[in-house]
């Protein structure tokens, strides 16, 4: 997860006699049964061709993230809904491992334009941030929402029948704010420092609504 | 007080009850994997074992070359890197030289926790850092962290925990 492409981890342990693969994603962890490979050689190397035969994708890896040269960029949606690559800049990761695990990605569009990614995974039986954001959508002193979008559902990752267990599955929903010039400490005048405050008093009582309803 | 991982893990660990996910799909009739034991001679079929495993290894990291030469010998007979069309070439790397370097204390644990795996399968791709960018933290190039451990210090609640910061 450290490598902020992640969708799940897969963890394998071996000893002289016994195997154990264990999968994590933002609802915890996956444990698979513990064999003995050298009494089940078939299953190990079915275990170990799938492994390694397996694709990014196949092995957790949000594939929307990806390198190119020395940047990074994400391949996401616009406002209109088309597919959009941004180029991502920084970076500022939830320390968590389990639960909503938001980032904050601060990224610029083709046109240069700065915007704020919000990458977090909710569960799956809220109601969707998208839908909150919409209510609140053009209000004064609340960061614009521009685009949205919601994909992966860790039921998706797991064995079919355990969405039974009291792990409730989350789905990751990725959100496009309008980038603005700098965080409130770094005011160039007493007036910018103001404004920005008189604007985050005003848009705090739909906000604080907004996050009553979502968290 | 619970550490951290526990306190993340204490209500959110599921036994899956099959030996491995559904998505590793088997991509070779079991009578090809059959006849590659048979005739194999990393693998004893009389006795049913693998050769070379040592029998009582003092760590963990005494497996770490017969796993290697058994993982590099079923990755090249079944071609593994191109049995998809998106697969990649996987590499493995021995990323700890000793058992007790890269202790995690930022959770005041009072277990010994690494933060890096014994062993990582690796790969290369748009999904990792270029190599001209000379990132020296493995942990950006792995795809699956492997855990190397003495049966007898097999700890399923001290594993979960280690494996958890590995994932993390």
């Amino acid at each position: 997860m450290q490598q902020k492409n992640r969708k799940f981890v897969f963890v394998l342990v071996m000893s002289e006699t016994s195997v154990r693969l264990y999968q994590f994603d933002r609802t915890g962890l996956q444990q698979f049964p513990k064999f003995n490979y050298h009494k089940s050689p078939l299953d190990f190397l079915i275990l170990l061709i799938g492994l390694t035969a397996a694709d990014d994708e196949g092995c957790g890896f949000d594939t929307s993230i990806l390198w190119k040269g020395l940047c990074r960029y994400m391949l996401t949606i616009d406002e209109k809904k088309a597919p959009l690559e941004y180029k991502l800049d920084r970076v500022i990761p939830s320390q968590a491992f389990t639960g909503r695990g938001t980032f904050w990605w601060l990224a610029n569009d083709v046109r240069g334009t700065t915007l704020i990614i919000e990458e977090t995974w909710r569960f799956a039986d809220q109601q969707s941030g998208v839908e909150l954001l919409d209510l609140i959508r053009g209000v004064d002193g609340v960061g614009e929402v521009l685009a949205c979008e919601e994909s992966f559902n860790t039921s998706q990752f797991r064995k079919p029948g355990l969405a039974n267990t009291p792990v409730r599955p989350r789905v990751r929903s990725r959100i496009v704010f309008k980038g603005y010039e700098n965080t409130i400490d770094k005011f160039k005048s007493r007036k910018e420092f103001l404004n920005g405050f008189r604007d985050a008093v005003a848009g705090a009582p739909y906000t604080s609504t907004l996050f009553f309803c979502w968290y | 007080m619970p550490l951290l991982y526990e306190r993340e893990l204490s209500s959110a660990v599921v036994d899956s009850g099959i030996k491995f996910p559904t998505s590793i799909r088997q991509y070779h009739a079991r009578s090809r994997l059959a006849a590659f034991l048979k005739n194999s001679p990393l693998f004893d079929s009389d006795k049913r074992e693998w050769r070379d495993i040592p029998t009582s290894p003092q760590q963990g990291l005494d497996l770490f070359e017969a796993i290697v030469t058994i993982f590099r010998a079923i990755c090249s007979e079944f071609s593994c890197a191109k049995l998809t069309p998106t697969s990649r070439p996987r590499g493995l790397a021995r990323t700890r030289s000793t058992e007790t370097v890269n202790i995690e204390r930022s959770d005041n644990s009072t277990y010994s926790l690494r933060a890096t795996p014994a062993v990582i399968f690796t790969g290369t791709g748009p999904n990792f850092p270029l190599e001209q960018l000379q990132i020296h933290d493995p942990n950006l190039f792995c795809v699956i962290p492997l855990e190397l451990e003495v049966e007898d210090d097999w700890d399923d609640v001290k594993l979960q925990a280690q494996v958890f910061v590995y994932a993390r």
